[in-house]
């Protein structure tokens, strides 16, 4: 009785809007209008031919290769923040901080590090670069894709830092301790020790990472607005819907973005499941 | 023999530090880029290097209207 009214609420705000972006999928509307045409299945094969709407999860890879980066760096710190060093937490802070920024006051922060003649561009003039033969970090479609990727692992390593970091500490110090007895390695410590008992959060990162990459949002349509070959399936979404007025077609890339999802996660309660078998 | 092992673990201390310290400039350097930036005014903005310091570290005031 009491649940009700979340019900209603969840019914009302997800599941409805959901409902109504899969109807309108299959409709030519711009928006405004009060005739909505029925055209079938024609917006999905408009999203899966074209190539300007289907080849944009490419840029997607870079994000992807970037979160592996990311973790195997996060991976890298949380050892060396495990262990006993001195000023850790000062360090940890300022890996941690990013993470407490507004989205909108990074993009602002690294438009300013790459502009031309801006705090990256001065630094590598102050090494002994010439400022004239350095790329525009963000005008160059081969390089742009990377700078943003650059701005996400630098945005997001701090969680991925402190999840690693707790997941380290849970493990038992007398293992520590005896295979130090042995005569064990830092490394041997880490193949056969901290990796093992921590695998199951960096295969739960890893499946994170492949979602964030669909998803990316915010940094490339704030920094570039999808400007030379930095446009996300998502910016894009967002720019056909509402520029362009295609309500329909907009609607149809969010129900193929969620059937996306949707695939990870069945895939990743999967490899869980046969993981916790396997354990058992 | 015991010593070698003391050598070792030194240098790789060493090279933890030399990681996060680069790591923290990294982190620090955009942030503090844009704070020094806020305490200069308009022209001091416009023709310094945005690696230097600000002038004057208290300048907290309304600078629009004195392009």
């Amino acid at each position: 009785m009491f649940l009700f009214v979340p019900l209603l609420f969840l019914f009302l705000f997800t599941y409805l809007p959901l409902g109504d972006m899969i109807r309108l999928s299959f409709y030519k509307w711009d928006g405004i209008s009060k005739k909505k045409e029925f055209i079938g299945l024609k917006n999905y094969i408009e999203v899966f031919s074209r190539p300007e709407y289907f080849s944009v999860l490419k840029v997607s890879l870079y994000y992807f290769a970037g979160s592996v980066i990311q973790i195997a760096l996060a991976l890298l710190l949380a050892v060396i923040f495990s262990k006993k060093l001195r000023f850790t937490n000062i360090f940890k802070g300022i890996i941690f901080f990013p993470c407490l920024i507004n989205g909108v006051a990074i993009s602002f922060i690294f438009l300013y590090f790459y502009k031309a003649g801006g705090t990256l561009d001065t630094l590598l003039v102050s090494i002994g670069f010439e400022q004239e033969k350095l790329p525009l970090w963000l005008g160059d479609p081969k390089i742009v894709n990377i700078s943003l990727v650059f701005v996400s692992v630098w945005r997001y390593i701090g969680q991925n830092v402190v999840m690693f970091t707790g997941a380290i500490q849970s493990i038992d110090t007398q293992i520590f301790e005896a295979s130090m007895i042995d005569g064990a390695s830092g490394w041997q410590q880490f193949k056969y020790i901290t990796f093992p008992s921590i695998k199951p959060i960096v295969s739960l990162n890893l499946i994170l990472a492949v979602k964030g990459a669909i998803n990316v949002f915010e940094i490339p349509y704030i920094m570039t607005g999808g400007a030379s070959g930095s446009a996300t399936f998502v910016t894009k979404t967002i720019e056909t819907a509402f520029k362009l007025k295609k309500i329909g077609l907009a609607s149809s890339m969010g129900v193929v973005l969620l059937t996306l999802i949707m695939l990870v996660t069945f895939v990743q309660e999967w490899i869980f499941k046969s993981d916790r078998q396997k354990s058992k | 023999m015991d010593s070698k092992i003391y050598e070792q673990k030194e240098a790789v201390k060493i090279l933890e530090y030399v990681l996060l310290v680069t790591i923290s400039a990294v982190y620090i350097l955009p942030i503090f880029v844009v704070l020094f930036g806020s305490l200069k005014d308009s022209r001091e903005f416009m023709t310094s290097n945005p690696l230097s310091l600000p002038n004057n570290f208290f300048n907290f005031q309304i600078t629009g209207q004195r392009l």
